[in-house]
C-alpha cells in the first residue's frame, strides 16, 4: 500500500510565488501600456529633464564667473585624451609592425601558432 | 531529466530535516554571499583586435587545432556587455564553439563617451560592423564570414547585411531579433510620440542613461525583482543557484548608455514608424531591403520572451530572402535563451549543427 505524500509547506509556498508573480507582471503590464501612465511617467521624466537644465545651466553660470570648467567640459577634455591615447596606440602598433617588416626589432613575444582552417562537420548520425 | 522512475516520497520526519538543513545552510551561506566577491565573467582569452572608443572587437584565442574555415562574429546589443556569450567556464558559449572548432570573434561595446554623442546608427552599421569585418579578413586571411547578432546586435547585423548584400556575409544568424516594433507593445506605450521627449532627453544628457534604460527593462517585469529575491534567500543553500543568480543579476545590472543620436534615431524609424516591418528604412539616405539578404540564415527565437515578444521578431524570417533559412523557437526567455542552464542543453547544439556544414 502506498502512504499518502505529506503535504509540503515550502511548495505550496513555491507555487503562490509563481502565481503571484505572474499576476502582479500581468497586473502592472496592463497598467503601464495604457496612455495615461505614459503621460504620467513622461509628464514626471519631463519636469525631471527641466529641472536638471535649470541646474546644470545655474552651476555652469557659477563656475564660468568663479573662472573654472564645468563637468561637461572637463569629461569633454578626458574623452579627447582617451581618444589622443588611442591613436597614439595605433601609431605605435603600426610603427612595431612597420619595424618588425623590415626586421628592424625582433616581435617581444613570438606568434601563436594559427590552428588549421580546414575542420570538417562530423559524420551525421544515421537516424535509428 | 533523469529516465529513471520517481524518488520514493519522504516522509513528514525527513522533510523536517531537510527544511531545518536547509535554513542553516541559508543562514551560513547569506552570510557568504555579502561577503564573497562576484564570480569572474568574460574571462576566457582574447586579443583585443580593435578598440575605438564604444567599438572593441575581440578575437578569442582558438581552442582547437585545427578550425572551420569561416569565422565567426558575434555582435552583442548596445545596451548590454557582451560577456552574456562567455559568462564563467562551462557556461560560455564563446568556450562551447572554441571548443567545437569555430575561430570566434566578438563585436561589444564599451559606454560611449561624452564625445561620443553624435554617433547614429549609420555609424554602428556603416563604419563600426564593415571595420571589423575588414579586420577580420585581414587576421585570417578568410574573405567570408558567419555574423551572429543578439536582440539589438541582430537588428545592426541585418541592416549591415541588407547594405551590402554582395559582401562577405556566409550565414546570417540572429538571436531573438526584433523587426515588428508595433508588437512591443509596452515600449511602444513608453515612447509614445505624445509624451515622449527624446531630443530634450538627450539635448540634456547627450547620451541616453544606463540608468533609464535599466529601469525601463526592469519594469517590463514589475514583480521580477521581488520574486527574484524571494527565489534567491529561498535557494540560498543551493551553490549552483546562487552561482547563476549573481552570474545574470551582475550582467542584466550592467547595462551601458546609449549614444545620443542612435537614440535619437531608434524611436523615430523602429518604434513610432515601425520602418523595418512596414518598409521606408534608411541608413545614411541608403534604402534598407531585407529581401536582399540571401546568405543561409537562421532565426532562433524564446518562446517565453518579455523584451522581443515572439510577435515582433517572427516576421524577420519572411522578411528575409534567403532561400536556405529557418526559424527555430526554444523554450526560455530573452536572456536564458542564449546563456545559462536552458542555452548549454537547447540552443548551442542546435546553433552547432546548423552552423556545422555551413562552416567550411
Amino acid at each position: 500500500m502506498v502512504s499518502p505524500t505529506p503535504p509540503d509547506p515550502a511548495a505550496f509556498f513555491r507555487d503562490m510565488l509563481g502565481q503571484w508573480e505572474n499576476a502582479a507582471n500581468e497586473f502592472g503590464a496592463n497598467l503601464m501600456k495604457s496612455g495615461e501612465f505614459a503621460r504620467t511617467v513622461q509628464g514626471a521624466t519631463t519636469i525631471s529633464l527641466k529641472a536638471q537644465e535649470a541646474a546644470h545651466e545655474a552651476m555652469s553660470r557659477a563656475l564660468a564667473a568663479a573662472n573654472m570648467p564645468s563637468r561637461s567640459e572637463v569629461a569633454d577634455i578626458a574623452a579627447r585624451l582617451q581618444g589622443v591615447e588611442e591613436r597614439l596606440a595605433r601609431i605605435e602598433a603600426l610603427l612595431s609592425a612597420l619595424a618588425g617588416d623590415r626586421g628592424a626589432a625582433a616581435p617581444a613575444t613570438p606568434a601563436r601558432p594559427k590552428p588549421k582552417r580546414t575542420k570538417v562537420p562530423p559524420p551525421r548520425k544515421k537516424p535509428a | 531529466m533523469s529516465g529513471g522512475g520517481a524518488a520514493p516520497a519522504p516522509d513528514l520526519i525527513d522533510q523536517a530535516r531537510i527544511a531545518f538543513d536547509r535554513a542553516l545552510q541559508r543562514n551560513i551561506k547569506g552570510i557568504g554571499y555579502f561577503t564573497s566577491p562576484a564570480p569572474v565573467l568574460g574571462a576566457s582569452p582574447k586579443d583585443v583586435l580593435i578598440q575605438r572608443g564604444t567599438m572593441n572587437l575581440y578575437h578569442y584565442r582558438p581552442m582547437a587545432d585545427e578550425v572551420y574555415r569561416v569565422p565567426l562574429l558575434l555582435v552583442m546589443a548596445t545596451t548590454n556587455r557582451g560577456y552574456v556569450f562567455d559568462m564563467v567556464p562551462g557556461q560560455s558559449l564563446v568556450e562551447f564553439l572554441l571548443k567545437a572548432g569555430y575561430d570566434v570573434f566578438m563585436l561589444d561595446w564599451s559606454p560611449p563617451r561624452a564625445d561620443e554623442k553624435h554617433l547614429g546608427l549609420a555609424d554602428y552599421v556603416l563604419d563600426f560592423i564593415p571595420a571589423c569585418v575588414a579586420r577580420i579578413a585581414e587576421e585570417t586571411g578568410e574573405d567570408e564570414l558567419t555574423v551572429v547578432g543578439y536582440c539589438f546586435g541582430g537588428v545592426l547585423s541585418v541592416l549591415w547585411a541588407a547594405l551590402h548584400a554582395d559582401g562577405p556575409m556566409k550565414n546570417l544568424v540572429c538571436f531573438t531579433t526584433p523587426v515588428d516594433f508595433s508588437r512591443m507593445e509596452l515600449f511602444q506605450a513608453w515612447a509614445d510620440k505624445r509624451f515622449f521627449d527624446v531630443d530634450r532627453l538627450i539635448d540634456t544628457f547627450g547620451n541616453c542613461p544606463a540608468d533609464m534604460l535599466y529601469a525601463a527593462f526592469d519594469l517590463l517585469r514589475p514583480a521580477g525583482r521581488i520574486a527574484g529575491n524571494i527565489r534567491l534567500w529561498d535557494n540560498m543553500w543551493n551553490d549552483d543557484f546562487v552561482k547563476s543568480y549573481r552570474m545574470f543579476d551582475r550582467w542584466t545590472s550592467d547595462m551601458l548608455p546609449l549614444a545620443g543620436q542612435y537614440f535619437r534615431e531608434t524611436p523615430r524609424q523602429l518604434i513610432w514608424d515601425n520602418q523595418l516591418m512596414e518598409g521606408g528604412m534608411t541608413v545614411a539616405g541608403r534604402p534598407v531591403d531585407l529581401a536582399r539578404i540571401t546568405a543561409p540564415f537562421l532565426h532562433v527565437v524564446a518562446e517565453h520572451d518579455h523584451i522581443v515578444p515572439y510577435a515582433a521578431s517572427h516576421p524577420l524570417i519572411d522578411k528575409v530572402g534567403s532561400a536556405d533559412k529557418e526559424e527555430v523557437v526554444l523554450k526560455g526567455g530573452h536572456v536564458s535563451l542564449v546563456a545559462g542552464a536552458n542555452a548549454i542543453r537547447r540552443l548551442w547544439p542546435r546553433l552547432d549543427e546548423w552552423l556545422q556544414e555551413r562552416s567550411t
